[in-house]
């Protein structure tokens, strides 16, 4: 008639935190969405720069060259096109914009949220 | 959500795109809100000059770790939540929020919404001074909710827009209707939930409508749960990390299994592809002990973890050893050895550490068996180890102290492990092991017979159960039930069986049941062999067969031997020794019983007495005093029955302190008895009678002692000695007195006169 030992329960835990270890990072993931939202806002004022305005284009003389077929005057006189491949004056890029950034709205395709 | 995705959750090491942001919820706006409100009064305190409260600050503070962390709650909670203990918000603040709430979802249009997701608006709370910094938790939160809403198209910011509108109103419409409940809202979301403020509701109507709605709150989640409120990644895991935790450690305060469940539901649907929900649902199966759903719960975890991950080759291996851990449980041996034979090459073909640590653990566990080489490293080596390795060494330790209280070792080494165990947990806070350690203590102090010390120990740790903040539930069930059992032994049959009780409402459910119901069959057996109820002694020693065999053959034995049925007794006992692994202290109490069997029947035999002092002897090296002074006593009793009075009385004098100071109720009682008869055997005829005379209140008191235990028996034949001794001596007056005391006794308590008269 005397005292009985009762030892704990010795185990270690069931779950296993390492099989399910995927580490996220907030702070990364949140400022890269913030960097694509800067670069796309950033992009929108040079937006299309490259792209010419319709009308004729300001051209430079260029270099002139001993080419018969140059000077010879075609039949075709809607075919602008062609007169201007052949002559080697160079186009003068256009460096201003002619819209800012704040004007334009423009649907983001690319929306993280779309379903 | 598409399959590709599926398959990159599955596989993350190849792709590096992590996955996208959350959608912002109504709650996360209203949360938002309430910041403002917040940056607002801080920065007019600033311009006034009076400062806010500290305390209330840091209440603040607190409440917004809450709402981040926690899962969404509908309107009506949250204002809850701000209107009650301890996150009571001051009332101009309360007041602000409100006006806020109502003026976006009312007066303002969508432009409201608009403006709010403007950068500015936004940079307002990210503020030096007032508001939150960028990079930290919270500051985080709102970057998050900010960047996604900068992003959304027209139609969505509509949708958006009316969601809030619609969560604002149902919660004004619940704030309307009901009275204030402090169970609504403690029940559903929290798992902590906090106290609940004095009701406010008056007149008896009141109550019956409480209890009401003391059940509503489990119907109202299926009413909740809609598109209004959804778990986010970072909510879902520090849930689940928080419930398996609660499971792991202490399973009474985790969710019921119910709401677990519903919860676990709630999280997949709402983010499918995490895996650990699955994990956290196979752990609640495992806890109900549903074999089946929990193997299939196990299987569809495994299918949705990622085998591979960041170029390493995770494997199946600790899927092996979850299902061994999962057979052990339920008692399959051997299919769990074999289960972890297979995770052990598996972890060795990938060359996974840790997982082959693990597997080794349980290995050792389920075996019984520890290398000792394991646990005589140094302390140094373990120190610089990671947390888990730690973790492991020290419950390693646990288990050779344990194997070595079992085989019984000599006590002085096994403390040794004990201080080192301490110092590596004492080091690293590591609360569950503490204790642990503590419950171990006890069980060793307990198995070399220093009950007194044992039962401190128990003590000490249910006391300090609120230091460990619940972490350091481990030991809990057998200090609770070693505890009661020595409660029982020292007559307080009552509050043995409360603690009983309580053991039983914080353990409901196998494994961690064994030690209470091992406990409460003792309680019933002891009772009973006080009594001398037989009937009831035997039917507890069924139910302790199933749980512990030996223990439950020996307490048979016992129970034959207080009937006095030697035969029967002396061949359970054969039985017994005749087993291998038979515990330390259990074979020594083995054959202590064999040997008093023997010299009780009133022959004596030499081969008892040689068994006895054999059997004193290695309890000597042991250092068990205890037992060796129960061993004197039994020894007294037959010198004194052979007439040797003197020996007896050096025997019993050497046995009374040790007996004393560790013995149950019984113990001391029956020392006392058997004092008072060598005493008065070993003194001269004339000096008798004084020495009764002087040595009355010993007897009286250990007849209140068996009074107390119930154990009629014995008060009876304190009562006879009493009443014959006086007859000799002549004193007529005291003879009849215990005469008189013994019939009245004997009316009320009706012992057969077998049962009396026992050495």
């Amino acid at each position: 008639m005397s005292m009985i030992p009762f030892f704990p329960n010795l185990k270690p835990s069931v779950a296993n935190r390492f099989w399910f270890d995927v580490a996220t990072d907030d702070e990364a993931q949140t400022k890269r969405y913030e960097d694509e939202r800067r670069n796309w806002r950033e992009s929108l004022k040079t937006a299309a720069t490259d792209l010419q305005p319709l009308g004729k284009v300001l051209t430079m003389p260029g270099i002139e060259t001993d080419d018969e077929d140059a000077n010879d005057d075609s039949e075709d006189t809607d075919s602008h096109d062609e007169e201007d491949d052949e002559t080697n004056d160079r186009v003068i890029p256009v460096a201003q914009d002619f819209y800012s950034a704040d004007d334009i709205q423009m649907n983001d395709e690319t929306s993280p949220t779309a379903p | 959500m598409n399959l590709f995705e599926e398959l990159d959750t599955l596989d993350p090491s190849s792709k590096v795109v992590p996955p996208r942001i959350e959608t912002p919820t109504p709650h996360k706006i209203a949360v938002l809100i309430l910041l403002k409100q917040y940056v607002k009064d801080k920065s007019n305190s600033l311009d006034t000059g009076i400062a806010m409260r500290p305390q209330a600050r840091r209440m603040f503070c607190m409440l917004m770790f809450k709402l981040v962390q926690e899962a969404d709650m509908p309107y009506h909670e949250l204002h809850q939540l701000l209107t009650s203990r301890p996150y009571k918000l001051e009332t101009l603040m309360l007041e602000s929020f409100e006006k806020a709430m109502s003026e976006f979802c009312g007066t303002a249009s969508i432009e409201a919404l608009f403006d709010f997701a403007e950068m500015q608006n936004i940079d307002t709370l990210h503020h030096a001074d007032l508001g939150v910094s960028q990079f930290s938790m919270v500051g985080v939160y709102v970057r998050r909710i900010a960047v996604v809403l900068q992003r959304f198209t027209f139609a969505e910011m509509m949708h958006m827009y009316r969601n809030i509108c619609a969560y604002y109103e149902r919660g004004i419409r619940a704030l309307a209707i009901g009275p204030r409940k402090p169970v609504a809202g403690g029940v559903l979301h929290r798992s902590h939930s906090p106290p609940p403020p004095p009701t406010t509701t008056a007149g008896a109507g009141g109550d019956a409508v409480t209890q009401v709605k003391k059940e509503d709150p489990t119907e109202q989640p299926n009413l909740e749960r809609n598109s209004l409120c959804k778990w986010a990644p970072k909510q879902a895991k520090f849930f689940i990390n928080k419930q398996s935790d609660l499971l792991d450690h202490d399973e009474s305060h985790a969710l019921s299994p119910k709401q677990l469940e519903r919860k676990v539901q709630e999280i997949i649907q709402d983010l499918p592809l995490n895996t650990t929900a699955y994990f956290l649902g196979y752990m609640n199966q495992l806890r109900l002990r549903d074999y089946y759903n929990a193997l299939s719960a196990l299987h569809r975890a495994l299918d949705r973890s990622p085998v591979r991950l960041m170029s390493q080759e995770k494997g199946y291996q600790y899927f092996c050893i979850n299902l061994a851990v999962l057979h052990a449980t339920f008692g399959h041996r051997d299919e769990a050895l074999a289960a972890l034979r297979e995770s052990i090459m598996l972890a060795q073909e990938h060359g996974d550490k840790r997982s082959l640590n693990l597997a080794n653990t349980w290995y050792c566990l389920l075996r019984n068996e520890l290398p000792l080489s394991y646990v005589q490293r140094s302390v140094a080596d373990i120190s610089d180890a990671d947390g888990n390795l730690l973790q492991n060494y020290t419950l390693a330790l646990h288990f050779a102290v344990k194997l070595g209280t079992v085989a019984g070792y000599q006590p002085l080494r096994l403390f040794d492990l004990l201080q080192h165990s301490d110092q590596l947990t004492n080091r690293n806070n590591l609360a569950n092991h503490a204790s642990e350690a503590l419950a171990l203590r006890s069980a060793v102090w307990c198995s070399y017979g220093r009950h007194e010390l044992s039962a401190l120990y128990a003590q000490l740790l249910l006391s300090v159960r609120d230091r460990f903040n619940s972490n350091g539930a481990a030991g809990n069930g057998s200090a609770l039930a070693s505890y009661a059992l020595w409660l029982q032994l020292q007559g307080e049959l009552r509050l043995a069986r409360v603690l009983l009780q309580r053991a039983r409402e914080q353990l409901p459910r196998q494994p961690g049941a064994e030690c209470w119901m091992i406990s409460q069959c003792h309680v019933i057996i002891q009772s009973g062999i006080y009594r001398c109820r037989w009937h009831d002694a035997f039917k507890a020693c069924d139910q302790l067969h199933l749980l512990d065999a030996s223990g439950a053959m020996q307490q048979r034995a016992a129970i034959y031997v207080a009937k006095r049925e030697f035969y029967n007794a002396r061949r359970l006992l054969d039985k017994l020794i005749a087993r291998p692994e038979l515990p330390f202290l259990l074979r020594m109490r083995v054959q202590v019983l064999l040997a008093y069997c023997t010299l009780a029947d009133g022959r004596f035999s030499s081969e008892a007495v040689t068994l006895l002092l054999r059997v004193a002897e290695d309890m000597a090296d042991s250092q068990m005093d205890y037992e060796l002074a129960l061993v004197d006593m039994v020894l007294a009793q037959v010198l004194l029955m052979l007439g040797m009075p003197q020996k007896a009385y050096q025997a019993i004098k050497r046995s009374m302190v040790d007996i004393h100071i560790n013995g149950g109720l019984y113990e001391r009682a029956k020392t006392d008895y058997v004092f008072v008869r060598c005493l008065l055997a070993i003194s001269a005829l004339e000096a008798r009678q004084t020495l009764l005379l002087k040595s009355l209140d010993i007897l009286e008191r250990a007849a209140q002692s068996f009074k107390k235990l119930s154990a009629h028996a014995k008060v009876l034949d304190v009562y006879v000695f009493l009443a014959q001794r006086f007859n000799e001596f002549g004193e007529r007056e005291l003879r009849n007195k215990y005469a008189s005391e013994f019939r009245r006794y004997f009316t009320q308590h009706p012992i057969p006169r077998e049962y009396l008269g026992a050495p």
